[in-house]
């Protein structure tokens, strides 16, 4: 019944699926089998459906937090390098640098991230670092050789990483003028929440062929704010299913200039017992930790409500655009590829925050009208909730306990398991 | 519902460059940004969501070993970490199990309305789905759920499973297939019901 070709002809739809194409696109390309392949990738596509459901991933994730950043903090390094290994690299650097250091850092002058000689600019930068006591000088010249580099990878259209620092100088929606440079700073970067106009900031970025320059990570490196007192912050999150939250926020301030800040969020459902003060559930919500206490008052006290809602970016409608509302089954990269725009400027229009979750009803703006998905039927939001109330019970039980246990340690091979139950190459039934 | 879109594959190459640096920041985003479709993965294939959180958390903290030992991968991070949640998945299961594939009668569409199934389909609520699902071999539950869920390549998927293109391409055909069988009887039920 299954010929080979029926069987090459559904790989090349769910092919097409994966690159953000509909079922009916398929279909019109192989109007032959339409009907025995548009039941199959319906039923393929219904895994998509049985997706767990957001609230319960983000608890799972925040819970089995503790287990990695613990694994991070007391796993030794074990990649040990033969000695004579290290020591022949080192002598053959050390030559190569005293015999062409010299003409190569000359060559290197001009040469721009992604260049092959560019690391020889930078080597050549810290050298002259390390054998001068004015650093601060020096870094001002380099740092300024960064923003030209940077000026001439956008002229030039060249994708490439690159960091340099500069103060923030404008914050418009997503777009934020940095050392005259505008970048694109995605809402849900960590810990630019406590970043403000007037601030010195460590941006590592990449420009792109569309002449961009995207933020990848902000450092504050100088709030312009002497801190005086260390805030006591407590911060009790409940994420609503949506990931909705009401924030509220109460600041007491005493006259020992001691900055007391209570945050809370209220939600409409209780996913666990709250977790207090350590890692909270929301990023947003993490960004509160870096908060840097003030001597005015009011700063701080707007500081929490900026952060429990992100009042750093607003969608705004380009002209021309339209609404879309999200359907079950869209995703980010594919409506990007239907309106014919980055993954990146949608998120940019539309703030966001995370471009791997999109809620089914949230309504975005996109360039043109769209057509991604079959009309799905969304009536399954009741159950998500019955499941992830399965695991509120249990919250606490295994926060602690190491999961190692699971079995024998062979998470680096392909376990071969292609004999035990299946027959590989029948395409028949 | 959240769908869950892996980040292109420059970003993760880029990503996994930093992380074999050591550079803490990075394994911080490798674990936000591939906890979902791990834990996703598993508890698909696990219903219980205690064993599947314990489970991802597993495939994340033998990533942290695996970096700083001689065994970080050197390239497709998603690959490696499927291919660990799958060998978790499989170790949790024991290979003893034996999986009940019922055999039913081949559905065959009637040609003059093909639109009925497909009908009952978008009606399903979800935890049928998840039955349903669960209710396949285990090869053909990974296959649907890396190829359709996680929308990763044939090669990709052949690679995690270890298996070659042309076994995984008769894999999801049948995989679909038994699942619209299996739903086909959801279907009868209903109508007999």
């Amino acid at each position: 019944m299954a010929s080979t070709d029926l069987t090459t002809v559904l790989n090349e739809c769910i092919d097409r699926l994966t690159q953000g194409e509909t079922v009916e696109d398929c279909l019109r390309a192989y109007p032959q089998y339409a009907l025995e392949l548009r039941p199959m990738l319906e039923a393929g596509l219904l895994t998509k459906r049985a997706a767990i459901a957001p609230l319960e991933i983000q608890i799972a994730q925040e819970r089995a937090r503790a287990n990695f950043q613990r694994a991070i903090r007391t796993t030794p390094i074990r990649r040990s390098y033969p000695i004579r290994q290290v020591l022949a690299l080192a002598a053959m650097l050390l030559i190569g640098f005293i015999v062409v250091g010299g003409g190569l850092s000359a060559a290197s002058q001009n040469s721009l991230p992604g260049d092959t000689l560019y690391g020889f600019k930078l080597f050549g930068e810290s050298l002259q670092r390390a054998s001068n006591g004015n650093t601060s000088e020096l870094d001002n010249q380099f740092n300024n050789r960064r923003l030209d580099e940077i000026r001439q990878l956008l002229a030039a259209s060249r994708a490439a990483e690159v960091t340099f620092i500069g103060d923030v100088q404008i914050i418009q929606g997503n777009t934020w003028l940095i050392a005259n440079l505008p970048v694109e700073v995605i809402a849900s970067l960590p810990g630019i929440g406590s970043i403000q106009i007037g601030d010195t900031v460590r941006v590592t970025a990449t420009t792109t062929t569309n002449r961009q320059l995207i933020a990848t990570k902000l450092e504050l490196i100088d709030d312009k704010v002497t801190p005086t007192t260390t805030p006591t912050l407590t911060f009790t999150v409940t994420p609503s299913n949506t990931s909705t939250l009401t924030p509220s926020a109460t600041v007491s301030v005493t006259p020992s200039a001691t900055v007391t800040t209570t945050a809370s969020a209220s939600a409409t459902q209780t996913p666990s017992p709250t977790r207090t003060g350590t890692a909270s559930p929301t990023p947003t919500a993490s960004t509160t930790a870096t908060l840097s206490p003030t001597s005015s008052a009011t700063r701080t006290a707007t500081r929490p409500v900026q952060t429990a809602t992100p009042t750093v970016c607003t969608p705004q409608r380009p002209s021309g655009w339209v609404d879309y509302q999200i359907r079950s089954g869209d995703s980010l990269s594919a409506l990007a590829a239907a309106s014919g725009i980055t993954i990146a400027e949608l998120q940019a229009v539309n703030c966001i925050l995370e471009p791997n979750r999109l809620i089914v009803g949230q309504v975005i703006f996109l360039p043109r009208s769209v057509t991604v998905n079959p009309p799905g039927n969304d009536n399954n939001s009741g159950n998500d909730n019955g499941t992830s109330e399965d695991n509120q019970n249990n919250s606490a039980d295994n926060q602690g306990d190491d999961s190692g246990g699971s079995g024998s340690d062979n998470s680096n091979d392909n376990d071969d398991d292609s004999g035990s139950n299946d027959n590989s190459n029948d395409d028949d039934d | 519902m959240i769908v869950i879109v892996l980040p292109d594959i420059a970003t993760e190459d880029r990503l996994l460059a930093a992380a074999r640096r050591n550079d803490q920041d990075a394994m911080m985003h490798i674990y936000d940004i591939y906890f979902p479709p791990i834990y996703s993965f598993i508890r698909l294939r696990v219903a219980d969501t205690d064993t599947a959180e314990d489970l991802a958390s597993d495939v994340f903290v033998r990533l942290v070993s695996a970096m700083r030992s001689r065994n970080a991968p050197h390239h497709s991070l998603r690959g490696w970490l499927f291919r660990v949640a799958r060998n978790l998945i499989n170790d949790h299961y024991g290979r003893s199990r034996k999986i009940t594939e019922e055999v039913l009668e081949e559905w065959v569409p009637s040609p003059n309305d093909p639109d009925p199934e497909v009908q009952f389909f978008r009606a399903l609520d979800i935890e049928r789905v998840r039955r349903a699902l669960r209710m396949l071999a285990d090869d053909q539950q990974e296959v649907l759920l890396l190829r359709f869920s996680q929308m990763l390549s044939l090669q990709e998927t052949a690679d995690i499973m270890g298996r070659n293109v042309g076994a995984i391409k008769s894999l999801q055909f049948r995989a679909v297939n038994t699942l619209r069988q299996i739903l086909g009887e959801y279907r009868m039920e209903g109508e007999r019901g």
